[in-house]
């Protein structure tokens, strides 16, 4: 219990305090201990509830992308995998279901030459600018170079069987986090369906977090990360979980399932070693077309169950649902797309993990995301998002308590794009609105221009 | 509302911006236009921007990747000298070429391998005044026995073992070194290896023993082995390597076999009693 409050803790701390968001720049730090009754407004716990769980984000997803040591081993340019960095294509989509092998004899290490090594490296600055809105009146302007960071990862295959992930990302300020940390064994019982990950692994989510456009500030994935106001838990989809991962796909990864067996992350473990299972599960299926302006469809569907502990000793289990279904629309080019993707995602949340609730806590949530890639390193997007909630964890709170509706475009370009590194220049402006947040019902609304560059090696 | 007018003037913005307009389809079916930009995503690093096998890093490639200029492609179910048909060059970018830097591109659409395919075949004039050979026509494939795998090593050994040796590849012409018609080192195959870069079947072998390999020393057996003479040599290879469909029990007889090109075979050849 002690290790793990630690570990959280100092997370929490760590995250909340270099962040440079305005809305982080605000948060109570002071985060009560999970579980247990807080001693503060949930109005106000609501609020540093949100600012922790994006600086987290801020900080966990601003560099899971783009792996030139690949390109390195392959001799590939990025572009090879990335629909345009880091996104994937089915190309990298298989890859990855590979366990990052291309499967033609060249994956273990010994097949290699002997100086290469799967390592690779990050480095990342950028510039912000926000403005922060409430009730219509603009009560904070700041800008400015945020944390950069360096990252020095391991990821790949080591023997034909075997791949890893283990990604350490050091900050400016002098703090560091560890990322993904898994070892995976490849095609068991010489099968393409049955790949076993063990270790701290991203869940499959149809617009992967890790691996999406904003390189800098994921503030898109406000959906997947949201949580009913006032709840204890801190479970989201959007975190890797640890515990195993089963996944399969056919030849080219048209079909594919994965089924991830957690102990839900960050949760107590006070009474037991597994104290709070989950279980997240998805299937899709891509379906090319030989012509016509639609290129390919895919479609999915996912669903998550986790549990987080509540009462005096952390022995409650309570639950948490999470259903969804996705599709992409690739149109124009196969390589060169304009591609659409919609997905849905539905919750509903035990009541016993919000204080003071009357009654299970339910919302809907969508995103829309288009893209366009002109030519090669050019890519243009945009994103929508909106999260209702349906039904109030407490009886008679306001019907949008809590809402939120996200608008983003942005603009990345590939100054370098090559076997060897990645140089990218972005800008992204979003706007980002918290209904009913503030005392008096007011809503919370924030503007944002970022500009940032990345270099990968 | 507004959202919904930001989000159009990004798509009609972008869309104006990038616009290019589609060419006619080509023979074949794929689109060399489109087939290009599929090429320089994939396939430009290795092959280069003039498709002339010089890319970023085949300087680090052996083999070399492949020059689509001269209209030379090394695995074809064609015959030697001849171009290979479309199913050919979809093969090998589905599978990739075992052991070398060109992986399987499986997952790519049949519709941008056959663009790519359309674009490859713009790249050299031979495209323009030759028509794919004629498929290589294999004949019925005889149950492999001890029989067949004994003639075979036979013939491996009259035929073969100049250059593969004991069937590693070790043999007097490899050591003396050999060059491909580009000029870049070779070396024979292992066949040890139970596959190779482009086959995995007894009926791959057979391709390449009757077809050889185009733009390298490996002829074409011509009229110097009858079919049955070939299937002989390839269910020799496949038991000695442990290719896919050998039997254990060929397996243990071929490896109970004198090496080419060591001394006489422990068993004498039979008669043929492979035809059906």
């Amino acid at each position: 219990m002690t290790g793990t409050w630690h570990w959280f803790s100092a997370r929490a701390a760590l995250v909340v305090a270099c962040v440079a968001a305005p809305i982080a720049a605000n948060a109570d730090t002071h985060r009560t201990p999970v579980g247990h009754t807080p001693e503060v407004s949930t109005a106000d716990r609501e609020k540093a509830e949100r600012e922790w769980m994006y600086a987290t984000i801020h900080r966990r997803f601003a560099a899971t992308h783009a792996i030139p040591a690949f390109a390195r081993k392959y001799g590939m340019k990025c572009s090879a995998c990335h629909l345009a960095v880091p996104v994937l294509n089915q190309f990298g989509q298989a890859f990855k279901d590979n366990g990052y092998r291309m499967k033609n004899g060249t994956d273990d290490l010994r097949a290699n030459e002997p100086a290469y090594w799967p390592l690779f490296g990050w480095l990342w600055k950028d510039y912000e600018v926000d403005i922060q809105r409430v009730g219509g009146q603009t009560v904070q302007q700041q800008g400015g170079i945020s944390n950069g960071a360096l990252v020095l990862g391991g990821l790949g295959s080591i023997g034909d069987k075997v791949s890893f992930r283990f990604v350490p990302i050091i900050y400016e300020d002098g703090n560091t986090i560890v990322d993904h940390g898994w070892i995976r064994y490849n095609q068991a019982f010489g099968s393409d369906w049955l790949n076993i990950k063990v270790g701290s692994a991203e869940l499959d989510l149809p617009i992967n977090p890790g691996r999406e456009y904003n390189m800098g500030a994921s503030r898109f994935a406000v959906l997947y990360a949201y949580s009913v106001p006032g709840s204890v838990s801190r479970f989201s989809v959007l975190f890797p979980q640890p515990g195993v991962e089963i996944m399969g796909h056919d030849l080219g990864s048209r079909n594919r399932y994965s089924v991830n067996l957690f102990n839900t992350g960050g949760a107590p473990r006070a009474h037991c070693v597994l104290c709070s299972p989950g279980i997240f599960g998805r299937v899709t299926h891509r379906h090319e077309f030989a012509n016509g302006f639609l290129r390919a469809v895919k479609v999915g569907v996912f669903g998550a169950y986790a549990t987080w502990p509540v009462g005096p000793d952390t022995s409650d289990l309570k639950g948490q649902q999470r259903l969804g279904g996705d599709m992409e629309l690739w149109f124009g080019s196969d390589v060169l797309p304009f591609r659409a993707t919609l997905m849905g995602i539905t919750g509903r949340d035990d009541r016993a993990l919000v204080t003071g609730a009357t009654q299970d806590p339910k919302f809907n949530a969508g995103m829309l995301q288009l893209e366009y890639v002109p030519k090669l390193p050019l890519v243009f997007y945009g994103r929508l998002q909106v999260i209702r909630n349906q039904r109030q964890a407490v009886a008679g709170s306001l019907d949008d308590f809590g809402d939120q509706d996200f608008q983003l475009i942005g603009v990345r370009h590939a100054l370098e794009l090559n076997s060897r590194f990645a140089w990218l220049l972005e800008l992204t402006y979003w706007r980002w609105t918290i209904k009913r947040v503030v005392p008096g019902g007011g809503n919370v609304t924030n503007h944002t221009v970022w500009l940032g560059t990345h270099l990968d090696f | 509302m507004s959202t919904a007018a930001v989000v159009f003037a990004l798509i009609v913005g972008a869309l104006a911006l990038g616009a290019t307009p589609l060419r006619a389809q080509a023979g074949g079916g794929g689109d060399p236009g489109r087939g290009r930009q599929v090429y320089e995503r994939y396939c430009v690093q290795c092959h280069g921007d003039r498709a002339d096998g010089a890319g970023e890093v085949a300087r680090w490639s052996q083999p070399r990747p492949r020059d689509f200029r001269g209209g030379v492609y090394k695995f074809s179910s064609t015959p030697y000298g001849f171009l290979p048909t479309t199913a050919d060059l979809d093969r090998v970018i589905q599978n990739g070429l075992y052991g070398t830097r060109m992986p399987p591109f499986a997952a790519l659409s049949t519709r941008e391998r056959r663009d790519v395919i359309a674009y490859l075949q713009t790249r050299s004039p031979r495209w323009r005044t030759e028509g794919p050979g004629k498929p290589i026509a294999i004949a019925a494939e005889p149950a492999p026995t001890r029989e067949s795998v004994t003639r075979g090593r036979e013939l491996f050994e009259a035929n073969c073992t100049k250059c593969h040796g004991d069937g590693t590849g070790n043999g007097p012409s490899a050591l003396k070194g050999m060059a491909d018609d580009w000029g870049a080192a070779i070396t024979p195959a292992n066949l040890l290896l139970g596959r190779g870069k482009w086959a995995r079947t007894a009926r791959d072998i057979y391709l390449r023993i009757t077809g050889g390999i185009n733009g390298t020393p490996m002829p074409e057996a011509g009229d110097a082995l009858s079919p049955d003479q070939v299937w002989q040599v390839a269910h020799y290879v496949q038991a000695l390597g442990g290719w896919s469909g050998s039997t254990p029990e060929l397996r243990q007889f071929a490896a109970q076999l004198a090496p080419p090109g060591t001394e006489a075979p422990s068993e004498p050849a039979a008669a043929d009693t492979t035809k059906r």
